[in-house]
């Protein structure tokens, strides 16, 4: 599975080249690190507890769940969270300038699929 | 109550409220009698001998030359119209020569000149190393103005009562008896040590008898006068003025008259071999009884006085330095401005004898700048982050709303994104509360508020950057969720259907109208 995952992300990094600025792949049951690319240690663990505390939010306000898809606008930065059931969750981090638009339409939903086989294969 | 230092060197205690500054001494006219007004300086009761033996520099306020003239009246031993001339005292009289065989035979103490063995002739050259109040009279003589300093010493000598207290009881218990005694005494042994013509009058008692309250009450401050003084300075000078009178001797005037015997601290130089033990016996058996009678205090000025017999005995040339320092110069020329070889050589790496360890120097780092700033984020610098001091930020303007405008912010999106919006909700940043609303509930804009929050709280600790604008979140069912930071007080949250409009129209159009729309409803300083 961590070789698929690498491999899922050398060719996210192909795809986005410059505009990606670093990215990883964690495990949503406890937080560590699968793959990564330029980024730091605490990166997965901390968008791992946003994911849960969006989670929560949503249960309680009773406006639905979430799907598979948290954007957040940084500055100078874009983080594109990935959900990914059932256990891994993935983290782009993309430069500003970059056409988020298609990077939402077609890189996400090619890494999203990848991470699903990657999961089924183990 | 505050504590100032006097201008005659003694503390003055001001029971003022620290506020009002006290009249200099300079500046009070000793004649000055202003009933009216309020001083706010109060002299210690020893200053009243001041103002007795100095009027012209009186310090007392109006209520203390009350004081004294009511005390110093009718119990000073003084006369009257010498001491109290309607109701301000007024200068000691000056004293003569005549009146001051009578005086202070009591207390005087060996270290004071004795030129009463000059009039009672060489037979009574022992007592005559004793001291006698002839000098102190002399000292106060109307021919030379006494100088500051002597008056100080009074002032010092006395004890904090009243001087006329003290004068009183000098002249009422002790000075009687002990001048009777001592009388009887001398006609009977006229050859007693020094010690018992401590207390015994050395000339004729006739006018002692006459008025023996006046002459010890004279004797006793003329004494502290001359005691306190010492020998050094007042002595000669008042002794060259009564042409009479035998010479104090001083220091190394005391080889022209050796058969002076001046003081008892030249006495081992100057006096005979067989006089100084008991010149000295004298003045150690006198000296605590002073004490007990007068003295309040040890005087400065017995050290100055000693130091002043120092310095005479001191060549000038060893004291002028600067002639020292002058002849040096002549003899080695200027200083030296530059190394000699000898020096250089001796300090330099190269010395014969000395080692010189390497310091041990690590060098530059191994690994250069750029990976150090790559592995720490910030290089070095990143260390004292915590360390910068903070900036004070100003606080924030309390929000203000323009609520018309806020209600067509959501009648502005509700036709720009049309049947996509399903709720649109307006807050206040800080709280949550919900300011405004097109399909909302408090409920769920409370959660998202703190849903903010915490996402906020967590990207901190995540190696990213801060939050933007805005956060989206894709829910089931094909709805999106979008929560706008549109102002630092302000936020809003809509819910839209995918269904109804592209994820990319979402985030090219929508998301930055709205920014400025509910931007644009603060109003005033909080815009």
């Amino acid at each position: 599975m961590i070789a698929a995952i690498e491999q899922a992300l050398a060719e996210v990094r192909e795809q986005l080249d410059q505009a990606l600025v670093a990215a990883d792949v964690w495990s949503t049951r406890t937080g560590l690190g699968y793959a990564s690319y330029e980024s730091s240690p605490a990166t997965g663990p901390m968008l791992n507890t946003v994911v849960q505390d969006l989670r929560e939010t949503l249960a309680a306000s009773g406006s639905g769940e979430l799907d598979d898809l948290v954007v957040l606008d940084l500055y100078g930065k874009t983080a594109v969270v990935l959900v990914c059931p059932p256990g891994l969750g993935a983290v782009l981090v993309l430069d500003k300038h970059i056409d988020l638009a298609s990077v939402l339409t077609t890189t996400v939903p090619e890494l999203a699929e990848r991470l699903r086989t990657a999961q089924a294969e183990a | 109550m505050k504590l100032f230092r006097g201008r005659l060197g003694f503390p003055r205690w001001s029971f003022t409220d620290g506020l009002t500054k006290p009249r200099r001494v300079a500046e009070r006219d000793p004649n000055e009698l202003d009933e009216g007004s309020e001083e706010t300086t109060q002299l210690p009761r020893f200053a009243l001998t001041h103002t007795a033996v100095r009027g012209a520099r009186s310090a007392l306020t109006p209520s203390d030359r009350r004081l004294a003239a009511e005390h110093g009246g009718p119990q000073r031993s003084l006369p009257e119209g010498s001491l109290a001339t309607g109701g301000i005292i007024q200068p000691v009289p000056s004293r003569t020569r005549a009146d001051a065989p009578a005086a202070g035979h009591q207390s005087g103490t060996a270290r004071t000149a004795a030129p009463a063995e000059a009039v009672q002739g060489p037979a009574q050259t022992e007592e005559a190393t004793t001291p006698t109040t002839d000098h102190a009279a002399v000292t106060s003589s109307p021919a030379e103005p006494v100088p500051d300093t002597e008056t100080t010493h009074v002032i010092e000598a006395v004890s904090d009562a009243e001087t006329t207290h003290i004068i009183e009881a000098v002249t009422d218990a002790d000075a009687p008896a002990q001048t009777a005694d001592a009388t009887d005494d001398d006609q009977a042994e006229p050859e007693a040590t020094a010690d018992s013509a401590l207390t015994r009058p050395e000339t004729g008692t006739s006018a002692e008898e006459d008025e023996p309250a006046e002459a010890q009450a004279r004797s006793t401050l003329a004494e502290q006068t001359t005691d306190e003084t010492g020998p050094t300075s007042q002595a000669p000078a008042a002794r060259k003025d009564e042409p009479g009178d035998a010479p104090v001797i001083l220091g190394r005037g005391a080889e022209d008259v050796p058969e002076a015997p001046a003081t008892v601290d030249d006495a081992p130089e100057d006096a005979p071999a067989g006089e100084a033990p008991e010149q000295s016996t004298a003045h150690q058996q006198a000296k605590p009884r002073t004490s007990s009678t007068t003295h309040a205090r040890p005087s400065k000025s017995r050290k100055r006085g000693s130091a002043t017999k120092h310095l005479e005995g001191l060549d000038p040339e060893q004291v002028n330095v600067i002639e020292q320092l002058r002849e040096w110069m002549e003899s080695h020329g200027d200083w030296p401005v530059a190394p000699t070889d000898e020096a250089v050589d001796l300090a330099s790496t190269s010395h014969p004898d000395r080692t010189y360890p390497q310091p041990e120097y690590g060098g530059l780092p191994k690994e250069p700048p750029a990976v150090v700033r790559a592995k720490n984020g910030r290089g070095f610098g990143g260390t004292l982050l915590n360390r910068r001091r903070r900036r004070k930020v100003k606080p924030r303007p309390p929000l203000e709303l323009d609520r018309q405008r806020l209600d067509e912010v959501l009648t502005e999106t509700r036709e720009s994104v049309g049947e996509a919006l399903i709720d649109l909700t307006v807050f206040e940043a800080r709280t949550g509360l919900l300011l405004a609303s097109d399909g909302g509930t408090v409920a769920t804009t409370a959660l998202w508020h703190r849903a903010s929050h915490d996402l906020t709280e967590t990207l901190r600790h995540a190696d990213l950057p801060r939050l933007g604008g805005y956060y989206l979140v894709r829910l089931t069912g094909g709805r999106i969720a979008v929560v706008v930071n549109a102002h630092p007080d302000l936020g809003a949250c809509l819910t839209l259907d995918l269904e109804q409009v592209q994820l990319g129209e979402v985030l090219k159009h929508t998301i930055p109208s709205v920014r400025r729309a509910v931007a644009s409803a603060a109003v005033g300083a909080s815009r």
